[in-house]
Protein backbone atom coordinates (compact mmCIF):
# COMPACT_ATOMS: atom_id res chain seq x y z
CA UNK A 1 0.00 0.00 0.00
CA UNK A 2 1.79 3.29 -1.14
CA UNK A 3 -1.38 5.35 0.13
CA UNK A 4 0.12 7.32 3.76
CA UNK A 5 0.27 5.31 6.69
CA UNK A 6 -0.96 8.69 8.75
CA UNK A 7 -3.20 11.70 8.42
CA UNK A 8 -1.97 14.51 9.46
CA UNK A 9 -4.26 17.56 10.11
CA UNK A 10 -3.29 21.20 11.25
CA UNK A 11 -4.76 23.83 12.45
CA UNK A 12 -4.12 27.02 14.28
CA UNK A 13 -6.05 28.72 17.23
CA UNK A 14 -5.44 31.87 19.64
CA UNK A 15 -1.35 31.31 18.65
CA UNK A 16 -2.05 27.06 19.25
CA UNK A 17 -1.40 24.85 17.30
CA UNK A 18 -3.69 21.73 17.07
CA UNK A 19 -2.49 19.00 15.39
CA UNK A 20 -5.03 15.99 14.65
CA UNK A 21 -2.72 12.65 13.65
CA UNK A 22 -4.86 9.65 12.85
CA UNK A 23 -3.79 6.25 11.00
CA UNK A 24 -0.85 4.38 12.10
CA UNK A 25 2.83 5.59 12.43
CA UNK A 26 5.95 3.07 12.47
CA UNK A 27 9.35 3.51 11.54
CA UNK A 28 8.19 4.23 7.94
CA UNK A 29 6.54 7.48 8.37
CA UNK A 30 7.23 8.78 12.08
CA UNK A 31 10.18 11.36 10.61
CA UNK A 32 7.10 12.49 8.00
CA UNK A 33 4.49 13.29 10.41
CA UNK A 34 6.77 14.88 12.79
CA UNK A 35 8.48 17.27 10.07
CA UNK A 36 5.00 18.07 8.94
CA UNK A 37 3.94 18.88 12.37
CA UNK A 38 7.23 20.60 13.22
CA UNK A 39 7.34 22.52 9.56
CA UNK A 40 3.59 24.22 10.64
CA UNK A 41 4.64 25.72 13.81
CA UNK A 42 6.00 29.23 13.82
CA UNK A 43 7.98 31.24 16.65
CA UNK A 44 4.56 32.82 17.59
CA UNK A 45 2.80 29.85 18.70
CA UNK A 46 2.93 29.34 22.56
CA UNK A 47 1.94 25.89 22.17
CA UNK A 48 1.25 22.48 20.29
CA UNK A 49 -1.46 20.13 20.95
CA UNK A 50 -1.08 16.97 19.70
CA UNK A 51 -4.34 14.83 19.50
CA UNK A 52 -3.51 11.11 19.04
CA UNK A 53 -7.29 9.98 19.57
CA UNK A 54 -7.74 8.76 15.94
CA UNK A 55 -4.56 6.97 16.25
CA UNK A 56 -4.78 3.08 15.76
CA UNK A 57 -0.92 2.26 16.46
CA UNK A 58 2.20 3.77 17.65
CA UNK A 59 5.50 1.92 18.11
CA UNK A 60 9.13 2.74 19.73
CA UNK A 61 10.27 4.53 16.94
CA UNK A 62 6.97 6.80 16.66
CA UNK A 63 6.83 7.88 20.19
CA UNK A 64 10.27 8.70 19.75
CA UNK A 65 9.34 11.28 16.82
CA UNK A 66 7.25 12.58 19.37
CA UNK A 67 9.28 13.02 22.10
CA UNK A 68 12.01 15.07 19.51
CA UNK A 69 8.84 17.09 18.99
CA UNK A 70 8.60 17.66 22.56
CA UNK A 71 12.35 18.58 22.91
CA UNK A 72 12.26 20.90 19.69
CA UNK A 73 9.43 22.91 20.50
CA UNK A 74 10.83 23.24 24.50
CA UNK A 75 14.05 24.37 23.10
CA UNK A 76 11.95 27.29 21.58
CA UNK A 77 9.72 27.74 24.98
CA UNK A 78 7.31 26.18 22.93
CA UNK A 79 5.32 23.17 24.72
CA UNK A 80 3.51 20.47 23.29
CA UNK A 81 0.50 18.84 24.82
CA UNK A 82 -1.00 15.28 24.14
CA UNK A 83 -4.51 14.22 23.97
CA UNK A 84 -4.87 10.40 24.05
CA UNK A 85 -7.36 8.25 24.69
CA UNK A 86 -7.21 5.79 27.51
CA UNK A 87 -7.64 1.71 27.00
CA UNK A 88 -6.65 1.43 23.24
CA UNK A 89 -3.16 0.63 21.40
CA UNK A 90 -1.75 3.79 21.84
CA UNK A 91 -2.46 4.61 25.35
CA UNK A 92 -0.85 1.45 26.16
CA UNK A 93 2.57 1.52 24.27
CA UNK A 94 2.85 5.10 25.83
CA UNK A 95 2.05 3.34 29.10
CA UNK A 96 5.25 0.95 28.36
CA UNK A 97 7.83 3.44 27.07
CA UNK A 98 6.68 6.88 28.88
CA UNK A 99 7.33 10.31 27.40
CA UNK A 100 9.03 12.21 29.68
CA UNK A 101 7.86 15.60 30.68
CA UNK A 102 5.26 15.49 28.07
CA UNK A 103 1.37 15.88 29.56
CA UNK A 104 -0.67 13.38 28.59
CA UNK A 105 -4.86 14.18 28.38
CA UNK A 106 -7.73 11.52 27.45
CA UNK A 107 -9.18 13.79 25.23
CA UNK A 108 -8.49 16.13 22.99
CA UNK A 109 -10.79 19.21 24.66
CA UNK A 110 -8.86 18.56 28.17
CA UNK A 111 -5.41 18.78 26.36
CA UNK A 112 -6.31 22.38 24.94
CA UNK A 113 -8.09 23.62 28.12
CA UNK A 114 -4.67 22.33 29.56
CA UNK A 115 -2.55 24.58 26.92
CA UNK A 116 -4.52 27.56 27.43
CA UNK A 117 -4.65 27.66 30.83
CA UNK A 118 -0.58 27.31 30.98
CA UNK A 119 -0.17 30.16 28.27
CA UNK A 120 2.12 32.74 29.36
CA UNK A 121 1.44 35.80 30.50
CA UNK A 122 4.07 37.91 28.58
CA UNK A 123 6.64 36.56 25.57
CA UNK A 124 9.69 35.65 27.18
CA UNK A 125 11.09 37.34 23.84
CA UNK A 126 12.05 39.84 22.35
CA UNK A 127 12.05 41.88 25.72
CA UNK A 128 9.62 44.96 26.39
CA UNK A 129 11.53 47.91 24.91
CA UNK A 130 14.06 46.08 22.63
CA UNK B 1 -5.42 -0.87 -23.13
CA UNK B 2 -2.50 -0.72 -21.13
CA UNK B 3 -2.81 2.70 -20.17
CA UNK B 4 -6.41 2.31 -19.01
CA UNK B 5 -4.83 -0.63 -17.22
CA UNK B 6 -2.13 1.65 -15.45
CA UNK B 7 -4.47 4.44 -14.80
CA UNK B 8 -7.05 1.94 -12.59
CA UNK B 9 -3.56 0.95 -10.74
CA UNK B 10 -3.17 4.39 -10.01
CA UNK B 11 -6.95 5.12 -8.85
CA UNK B 12 -7.39 2.44 -7.23
CA UNK B 13 -3.89 3.00 -5.10
CA UNK B 14 -5.50 6.47 -3.83
CA UNK B 15 -8.15 4.46 -2.76
CA UNK B 16 -11.96 4.66 -1.98
CA UNK B 17 -15.01 3.04 -3.21
CA UNK B 18 -14.99 0.77 -6.15
CA UNK B 19 -17.60 3.48 -7.60
CA UNK B 20 -15.16 6.55 -7.03
CA UNK B 21 -12.79 3.98 -8.65
CA UNK B 22 -14.83 3.30 -11.41
CA UNK B 23 -15.69 7.13 -11.89
CA UNK B 24 -12.24 8.37 -11.67
CA UNK B 25 -11.34 5.98 -14.85
CA UNK B 26 -14.32 6.76 -16.63
CA UNK B 27 -13.67 10.40 -16.74
CA UNK B 28 -9.68 9.21 -17.88
CA UNK B 29 -11.10 7.38 -20.75
CA UNK B 30 -13.36 10.32 -21.70
CA UNK B 31 -10.44 12.60 -21.73
CA UNK B 32 -7.80 10.19 -22.93
CA UNK B 33 -8.98 6.77 -24.04
CA UNK B 34 -8.80 5.96 -27.71
CA UNK B 35 -12.53 5.68 -28.29
CA UNK B 36 -12.04 1.59 -27.39
CA UNK B 37 -14.21 0.12 -25.28
CA UNK B 38 -13.18 -1.00 -22.18
CA UNK B 39 -14.84 -3.75 -19.97
CA UNK B 40 -14.14 -3.09 -16.29
CA UNK B 41 -15.10 -5.38 -12.52
CA UNK B 42 -13.58 -3.41 -10.02
CA UNK B 43 -13.77 -4.82 -6.97
CA UNK B 44 -12.34 -4.16 -2.88
CA UNK B 45 -12.40 -6.97 -0.70
CA UNK B 46 -12.52 -6.31 3.35
CA UNK B 47 -9.78 -7.20 5.61
CA UNK B 48 -11.39 -9.84 6.99
CA UNK B 49 -11.69 -11.20 3.80
CA UNK B 50 -16.01 -11.62 4.10
CA UNK B 51 -17.03 -9.14 1.68
CA UNK B 52 -16.24 -8.47 -1.58
CA UNK B 53 -17.71 -4.71 -2.78
CA UNK B 54 -18.05 -4.47 -6.71
CA UNK B 55 -18.83 -2.34 -9.80
CA UNK B 56 -19.42 -3.82 -13.73
CA UNK B 57 -19.17 -2.29 -16.55
CA UNK B 58 -19.84 -4.68 -19.24
CA UNK B 59 -17.80 -7.18 -17.84
CA UNK B 60 -19.20 -10.62 -16.89
CA UNK B 61 -20.24 -10.88 -13.30
CA UNK B 62 -18.38 -12.95 -10.93
CA UNK B 63 -18.95 -16.26 -9.93
CA UNK B 64 -19.39 -17.77 -5.98
CA UNK B 65 -18.79 -20.90 -5.34
CA UNK B 66 -19.71 -21.93 -1.83
CA UNK B 67 -21.17 -24.76 -0.11
CA UNK B 68 -24.74 -25.15 -1.98
CA UNK B 69 -22.71 -24.85 -5.85
CA UNK B 70 -21.65 -21.99 -8.09
CA UNK B 71 -23.66 -19.41 -8.72
CA UNK B 72 -23.10 -16.16 -10.54
CA UNK B 73 -23.56 -12.66 -8.71
CA UNK B 74 -26.80 -11.63 -9.30
CA UNK B 75 -26.73 -8.45 -11.69
CA UNK B 76 -29.99 -6.67 -12.15
CA UNK B 77 -29.13 -3.40 -14.16
CA UNK B 78 -26.23 -4.16 -16.73
CA UNK B 79 -23.71 -1.04 -16.77
CA UNK B 80 -22.43 -0.94 -20.62
CA UNK B 81 -18.19 -0.84 -21.30
CA UNK B 82 -17.06 2.67 -20.62
CA UNK B 83 -16.68 4.35 -24.19
CA UNK B 84 -20.74 3.56 -24.55
CA UNK B 85 -22.51 6.68 -23.47
CA UNK B 86 -24.08 5.84 -20.34
CA UNK B 87 -27.26 7.73 -18.73
CA UNK B 88 -27.04 6.11 -15.17
CA UNK B 89 -24.47 6.10 -12.66
CA UNK B 90 -22.08 3.02 -11.77
CA UNK B 91 -23.99 0.74 -9.20
CA UNK B 92 -22.13 -1.27 -6.57
CA UNK B 93 -22.81 -4.57 -6.33
CA UNK B 94 -21.80 -6.74 -2.69
CA UNK B 95 -20.99 -10.59 -2.13
CA UNK B 96 -20.61 -12.52 1.62
CA UNK B 97 -17.84 -14.99 1.11
CA UNK B 98 -18.22 -17.71 3.55
CA UNK B 99 -15.40 -19.46 4.66
CA UNK B 100 -14.62 -22.23 2.82
CA UNK B 101 -16.19 -20.50 -0.55
CA UNK B 102 -14.45 -19.35 -3.54
CA UNK B 103 -14.31 -16.53 -5.90
CA UNK B 104 -14.17 -16.72 -9.54
CA UNK B 105 -13.36 -13.47 -11.46
CA UNK B 106 -12.58 -13.70 -15.13
CA UNK B 107 -12.89 -12.62 -18.64
CA UNK B 108 -15.23 -13.74 -21.28
CA UNK B 109 -13.16 -15.52 -23.30
CA UNK B 110 -12.95 -18.29 -20.14
CA UNK B 111 -16.93 -18.79 -20.93
CA UNK B 112 -17.01 -18.28 -25.18
CA UNK B 113 -16.62 -20.38 -27.13
CA UNK B 114 -17.17 -20.01 -31.13
CA UNK B 115 -21.04 -20.85 -32.35
CA UNK B 116 -22.28 -21.02 -29.30
CA UNK B 117 -24.31 -18.61 -27.42
CA UNK B 118 -23.58 -16.80 -24.51
CA UNK B 119 -25.91 -18.69 -21.96
CA UNK B 120 -24.39 -21.63 -23.65
CA UNK B 121 -21.09 -20.77 -22.39
CA UNK B 122 -21.90 -19.44 -19.05
CA UNK B 123 -24.09 -22.54 -18.06
CA UNK B 124 -20.82 -24.52 -18.85
CA UNK B 125 -18.28 -22.15 -16.92
CA UNK B 126 -20.66 -22.92 -13.98
CA UNK B 127 -21.02 -26.48 -13.89
CA UNK B 128 -17.29 -26.61 -14.84
CA UNK B 129 -16.67 -24.34 -11.97
CA UNK B 130 -18.76 -26.15 -9.47
CA UNK B 131 -16.95 -30.07 -10.50
CA UNK B 132 -13.11 -28.93 -11.06
CA UNK B 133 -12.93 -26.35 -8.28
CA UNK B 134 -13.46 -28.17 -5.00
CA UNK B 135 -11.28 -30.90 -6.23
CA UNK B 136 -8.12 -28.59 -6.12
CA UNK B 137 -5.64 -25.71 -4.35
CA UNK B 138 -5.72 -22.53 -5.88
CA UNK B 139 -2.84 -22.63 -8.28
CA UNK B 140 -3.86 -26.32 -9.74
CA UNK B 141 -7.59 -25.36 -9.48
CA UNK B 142 -6.86 -22.52 -12.26
CA UNK B 143 -4.81 -24.84 -14.40
CA UNK B 144 -7.59 -27.79 -14.16
CA UNK B 145 -10.34 -25.03 -14.82
CA UNK B 146 -8.44 -23.76 -18.17
CA UNK B 147 -8.10 -27.10 -19.13
CA UNK B 148 -11.49 -28.42 -19.32
CA UNK B 149 -12.69 -25.09 -20.34
CA UNK B 150 -10.86 -24.52 -23.22
CA UNK B 151 -10.83 -28.19 -23.82
CA UNK B 152 -7.13 -27.97 -24.47
CA UNK B 153 -7.08 -25.71 -27.58
CA UNK B 154 -6.18 -21.99 -27.68
CA UNK B 155 -9.09 -19.90 -26.65
CA UNK B 156 -10.98 -17.38 -29.48
CA UNK B 157 -9.94 -14.44 -26.69
CA UNK B 158 -7.47 -13.85 -24.59
CA UNK B 159 -8.56 -15.14 -21.17
CA UNK B 160 -7.62 -13.38 -17.62
CA UNK B 161 -8.33 -15.79 -14.36
CA UNK B 162 -8.30 -14.58 -10.52
CA UNK B 163 -9.55 -17.09 -8.00
CA UNK B 164 -9.89 -16.52 -4.42
CA UNK B 165 -10.12 -18.87 -2.10
CA UNK B 166 -11.04 -18.24 1.51
CA UNK B 167 -9.78 -20.94 4.04
CA UNK B 168 -12.36 -23.12 5.68
CA UNK B 169 -10.76 -23.36 9.13
CA UNK B 170 -8.52 -20.87 10.85
CA UNK B 171 -4.83 -22.46 11.17
CA UNK B 172 -3.71 -22.41 14.77
CA UNK B 173 -0.22 -21.46 12.54
CA UNK B 174 0.91 -18.64 10.85
CA UNK B 175 4.10 -18.18 8.82
CA UNK B 176 4.62 -15.45 6.10
CA UNK B 177 8.04 -14.11 4.77
CA UNK B 178 8.06 -9.93 3.87
CA UNK B 179 11.69 -7.92 2.85
CA UNK B 180 13.06 -6.45 5.42
CA UNK B 181 11.86 -2.78 4.10
CA UNK B 182 10.36 -0.52 6.69
CA UNK B 183 6.98 -0.47 4.25
CA UNK B 184 6.61 -3.99 5.05
CA UNK B 185 5.67 -3.30 8.76
CA UNK B 186 2.43 -2.36 7.76
CA UNK B 187 1.29 -5.82 5.96
CA UNK B 188 3.17 -7.40 9.21
CA UNK B 189 0.48 -5.84 11.72
CA UNK B 190 -2.19 -7.01 9.36
CA UNK B 191 -1.49 -10.26 8.35
CA UNK B 192 -0.59 -10.97 12.10
CA UNK B 193 -4.08 -9.23 13.36
CA UNK B 194 -5.99 -11.02 10.65
CA UNK B 195 -4.54 -14.53 12.10
CA UNK B 196 -4.80 -13.44 15.72
CA UNK B 197 -8.55 -12.72 14.90
CA UNK B 198 -9.15 -15.95 12.92
CA UNK B 199 -7.60 -18.11 15.19
CA UNK B 200 -9.95 -15.98 18.44
CA UNK B 201 -7.78 -13.77 20.18
CA UNK B 202 -9.68 -11.01 22.00
CA UNK B 203 -9.27 -7.25 20.93
CA UNK B 204 -6.51 -6.73 23.89
CA UNK B 205 -3.85 -8.94 23.69
CA UNK B 206 -3.94 -8.76 20.49
CA UNK B 207 -3.37 -5.45 19.43
CA UNK B 208 -0.51 -5.69 21.98
CA UNK B 209 1.15 -9.23 20.29
CA UNK B 210 0.75 -7.32 16.84
CA UNK B 211 2.87 -3.89 19.07
CA UNK B 212 5.42 -6.58 20.18
CA UNK B 213 5.64 -8.11 16.55
CA UNK B 214 5.86 -4.93 14.33
CA UNK B 215 8.56 -4.07 17.37
CA UNK B 216 10.57 -7.08 16.54
CA UNK B 217 10.56 -6.75 12.78
CA UNK B 218 11.29 -3.20 13.11
CA UNK B 219 14.60 -4.22 15.23
CA UNK B 220 15.15 -6.86 12.48
CA UNK B 221 14.96 -4.15 9.73
CA UNK B 222 17.17 -1.80 11.06
CA UNK B 223 19.86 -3.97 12.20
CA UNK B 224 19.57 -7.29 10.56
CA UNK B 225 21.34 -6.36 6.96
CA UNK B 226 23.15 -3.79 5.13
CA UNK B 227 21.59 -1.88 2.49
CA UNK B 228 21.77 -5.25 0.00
CA UNK B 229 18.81 -6.33 2.36
CA UNK B 230 17.46 -9.71 3.20
CA UNK B 231 13.87 -10.99 4.46
CA UNK B 232 12.25 -11.01 7.89
CA UNK B 233 10.16 -13.76 8.38
CA UNK B 234 7.08 -13.92 11.22
CA UNK B 235 5.59 -17.64 12.82
CA UNK B 236 2.79 -17.48 14.85
CA UNK B 237 1.20 -20.61 16.92
CA UNK B 238 -1.87 -20.84 19.35
CA UNK B 239 -1.91 -23.30 21.74
CA UNK B 240 -4.78 -23.02 24.08
CA UNK B 241 -4.44 -19.84 25.60
CA UNK B 242 -0.82 -19.37 24.62
CA UNK B 243 0.33 -17.23 21.61
CA UNK B 244 3.91 -17.95 20.09
CA UNK B 245 5.22 -15.58 18.26
CA UNK B 246 8.63 -15.60 16.30
CA UNK B 247 10.21 -12.79 14.12
CA UNK B 248 13.50 -14.27 12.27
CA UNK B 249 16.51 -12.87 10.28
CA UNK B 250 19.29 -14.33 8.33
CA UNK B 251 21.52 -11.35 8.81
CA UNK B 252 24.03 -10.29 11.56
CA UNK B 253 22.73 -7.78 14.02
CA UNK B 254 24.99 -4.63 14.16
CA UNK B 255 25.47 -3.39 18.15
CA UNK B 256 23.41 -0.41 18.14
CA UNK B 257 22.88 2.33 20.25
CA UNK B 258 20.59 4.41 18.96
CA UNK B 259 18.35 5.62 21.48
CA UNK B 260 14.52 4.15 20.81
CA UNK B 261 16.06 0.87 20.23
CA UNK B 262 15.94 -0.02 24.22
CA UNK B 263 12.65 1.49 24.23
CA UNK B 264 11.80 -1.42 21.39
CA UNK B 265 13.01 -4.23 23.44
CA UNK B 266 11.24 -2.76 26.82
CA UNK B 267 8.09 -2.36 24.83
CA UNK B 268 7.84 -6.37 23.76
CA UNK B 269 8.78 -6.91 27.08
CA UNK B 270 6.12 -5.19 28.64
CA UNK B 271 3.89 -6.34 26.32
CA UNK B 272 4.46 -9.83 25.54
CA UNK B 273 5.32 -12.70 29.05
CA UNK B 274 7.88 -14.24 27.75
CA UNK B 275 10.88 -13.29 25.24
CA UNK B 276 13.87 -14.28 24.20
CA UNK B 277 16.56 -13.78 21.57
CA UNK B 278 18.71 -16.51 20.13
CA UNK B 279 21.46 -15.28 18.20
CA UNK B 280 23.52 -17.89 15.96
CA UNK B 281 25.63 -17.49 12.69
CA UNK B 282 21.99 -18.00 11.00
CA UNK B 283 20.70 -14.75 11.78
CA UNK B 284 18.32 -13.89 15.11
CA UNK B 285 15.01 -15.24 16.08
CA UNK B 286 12.80 -13.33 18.77
CA UNK B 287 10.65 -15.76 20.57
CA UNK B 288 7.86 -13.90 22.38
CA UNK B 289 4.85 -15.59 24.30
CA UNK B 290 1.80 -14.54 25.39
CA UNK B 291 -1.04 -15.93 27.60
CA UNK B 292 -4.31 -14.73 25.98
CA UNK B 293 -6.47 -14.99 28.70
CA UNK B 294 -9.53 -17.22 26.35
Amino acid sequence: VTSELADVAVDRRDGMVVATVSGEIDMSNTARVRQRIAGFVTPEDWAVVLDMSGLTFIDSAGLHGVSVLAELLEERRQQLFLSVPPGGSVARTLELVGLHSTPIYADRELAIAAAQANRPKSRPYPPDGQ
Amino acid sequence: MGKMRNALRAYALLGGTPIEIAEHLDQYHRHFGDGELVTLLVGVLTKDLSTFRFVLAGHCPPLLLGKSGAAFARIDEHIPPLGVNRSGAFIEHELQIERGSMLLLYTDGLAERRGESLDVGFERLRRTTERILPAYEAPQAIAALLEEQLEGGRPADDVAVLLLQRQADPSPELEFAVPARAGSLVDIRRAVARWLDDVGVPRVPSMEIVTAVSEASTNAIEHAYGPAGGTISIAGNRQDDIVEMRVRDTGGWRGSSREGRGNGLRLIRGLMDEVTIEVSDEGTAVLMRRRTGS
